[in-house]
């Protein structure tokens, strides 16, 4: 009986999950093994066939998933470089300017991420304030082309997850003891060496973290690549609402949907086996 | 190996506040100086000072003469134990050892050697130094931290706190064998601490400090028995405060006694000065009694007696002193 009762007060909790995530994603899976249409309507009911699955891995396909995998791996990449710069300097800085960092860092994941994306649009367009600055200065002529790219759509991305990134590692680095540091400075240890022998590696466990971590974001990056990229460099993301809402077609979409949510679900769960399995390692 | 310093109008001010105030030290190569002290008197901030980690607001740091007061942390070797140990939890201890020497890029085969020489000096086994910290005891952490400090041959070494994190019966053990390894590769040493047992035993000079000043630094024997203020006097242990004229009439301030120094009953009768009093408490501590008695001008005494007293509590006893070990202290009323 003692036992019961804890459960009694996930049901609510547990209720709403099942109401908005586990029945539509069901929903989908369903989909996903539905015939796709034939002229109107977005399925042809009470069918079953893989034939979605195998589209999947045709030429179009393949290309998809290897675009969004080096995307996502391109967009981990530079964000956990550039967030470990960041949280360095914002762990040497004052309150007062950790403070303004801070701020700066966040402000934009208070903001609708679509208005974020739209000012880089605006910057890096033809007559945004790079090129403009460039021309008026008259280092160049012609407008670069800095939008509706793989690098501009990767700038997007990046400045998406640079803040958790940087938070993440920062509180990594700040749970590290600052006399540790004292100790290798004054062994005689340049900030060179103090950093490539002690700081980098105790903030191994927390860069692989989070590195998995920002490759399961990026996986179902939309916002950067749709924006910002060219039809080109399309993921999975852009795949599933051009099969959705433009052409139509729910299971491919779905299917899409249900190899995405696999995918992710998969790399999330990834971190925490990796923690357990280094716990259980280290106790031995 | 010559490597004295010498601290001159040393001062670190804190957010307006003086945490190191004007301090001027010197001490000589191979001596071993305790700095004691109550929390937040400035003792680390002095250590961390010399080991260059805070650079101070006025005053010079000298070694062997030259001055380092500019100098970085990283090239003062100087080697420093710190309170909580501060090794580096992702490397082996054997790994921790060697960090000064591998980064000065010593040959491998004598970074093990002498890695292996400082582990058989300072007690620790083969087998342990290949654990990470986290799998070492309080204790092995400690010799760790004292290897990893002594291995690069620094001028100086100084010991924040070393044994505040360990039990009583290894800190008396690990406290010897400092002072044995101390002496033994004759390094100049400062240690700083709140444990007056520590400083007492081990140091060849103890400096009192409070409030960002040094009061009086000297000899332990001289400023066991000798304080130059009631400040001192209590810091090193239990004590006597006795107004000077019960003693000698002619005679103004404050006496200082030991309670050790004041004999009870059937010893009495050997000293020069005695007095009766009433018991008023006794209360046994292991190998000595502590007996408190009140004398009929209403002055306590605390008396650390080997016997307890015959009497019980309530009674008149007779207690004596020899009045050379009673000591004037040179202080004025108002100071106390």
């Amino acid at each position: 009986m003692k036992k019961k009762i804890p459960y009694i007060f996930i049901i609510p909790a547990l209720s709403l999950i099942t109401l908005t995530i586990i029945t539509p994603l069901f929903l989908m899976i369903r989909i996903s093994f539905l015939k796709p249409p034939k002229g109107t309507g977005f399925y042809i009911p009470n069918t079953f066939s893989f034939q979605n699955y195998l589209s999947i891995f045709d030429e179009y396909g393949t290309s998809i998933l290897i675009n969004t995998t080096f995307f996502a791996l391109e967009v981990s990449f530079f964000s956990i470089l550039f967030g470990f710069a960041f949280a360095i300097i914002l762990r040497e800085l004052s309150n007062f300017w950790r403070i303004v960092y801070f701020t700066c860092l966040l402000l934009p994941k208070f903001i609708n991420p679509l208005i974020v994306i739209f000012g880089l649009q605006r910057m890096l367009g033809d007559h945004g304030i790079i090129n403009e600055s460039l021309i008026t200065t008259h280092l160049i002529n012609e407008p670069l082309d800095l939008i509706r790219n793989h690098l501009s759509a990767l700038i997007g991305e990046i400045y998406l997850t640079i803040p958790f990134v940087t938070l993440f590692l920062y509180s990594q680095l700040n749970s590290i003891d600052k006399e540790i540091f004292n100790a290798a400075t004054g062994l005689g240890a340049s900030n060179y060496q103090v950093f490539r022998i002690i700081t980098l590696p105790m903030c191994y466990p927390g860069i692989f973290i989070i590195w998995q971590l920002s490759i399961a974001w990026n996986l179902g990056s939309f916002l950067g690549p749709f924006f910002l990229g060219n039809p080109s460099n399309t993921t999975i993301s852009c795949e599933i609402y051009h099969q959705a809402f433009e052409i139509g077609n729910w299971p491919l979409a779905a299917t899409w949907s249900v190899l995405m949510a696999a995918t992710i679900i998969a790399f999330i769960l990834f971190p925490k086996l990796t923690i357990s399995f280094m716990s259980k390692v280290n106790s031995k | 190996m010559i490597n004295k310093i010498k601290i001159e109008n040393l001062t670190y001010c804190y957010r307006e506040k003086k945490a190191v105030d004007n301090i001027s030290l010197s001490l000589h190569s191979g001596k071993f100086l305790t700095i004691l002290g109550p929390s937040g008197c400035g003792k680390t901030t002095i250590l961390k000072l010399i080991g260059g980690y805070l650079s101070p607001t006025n005053g010079s740091i000298f070694i062997d003469d030259i001055d380092i007061t500019a100098t970085d942390a990283c090239s003062r070797k100087i080697g420093m134990v710190f309170q909580n140990y501060a090794l580096f939890p992702h490397l082996s201890a054997r790994k921790n050892i060697a960090f000064p020497l591998e980064i000065r890029h010593i040959p491998k085969n004598e970074c093990i050697k002498k890695v292996d020489a400082i582990i058989e000096l300072i007690g620790l086994s083969q087998k342990e130094i290949e654990r990470i910290p986290s799998e070492l005891s309080g204790g092995q952490q400690q010799r760790v931290a004292l290897a990893r400090a002594l291995v690069f041959q620094p001028h100086l070494l100084l010991l924040d706190e070393p044994l505040a994190n360990l039990d009583k019966i290894l800190r008396t053990k690990l406290r010897n064998e400092i002072r044995r390894l101390q002496k033994e590769i004759n390094i100049t040493t400062i240690m700083v601490t709140h444990d007056h047992e520590e400083a007492l035993s081990n140091s060849d000079l103890i400096g009192i400090m409070n409030q960002g000043k040094i009061i009086e630094i000297n000899d332990p024997k001289i400023i066991y028995n000798n304080p130059n203020s009631v400040f001192v006097a209590n810091f090193l242990g239990e004590t006597n405060i006795i107004p000077a004229n019960l003693f000698n009439k002619s005679i103004s301030g404050m006496a200082h006694i030991r309670p050790e120094k004041i004999k009870i009953e059937n010893y009495a009768t050997e000293c020069n000065w005695q007095k009766k009093g009433i018991i008023n408490s006794i209360s046994f501590i292991g190998a000595d009694f502590i007996i408190d008695l009140i004398t009929n001008e209403g002055v306590k005494f605390k008396i650390l007696s080997r016997d307890p007293p015959l009497f019980p509590i309530g009674s008149t006893i007779t207690m004596g002193i020899d009045l050379e070990s009673v000591w004037l202290i040179p202080e004025k009323l108002e100071d106390l």
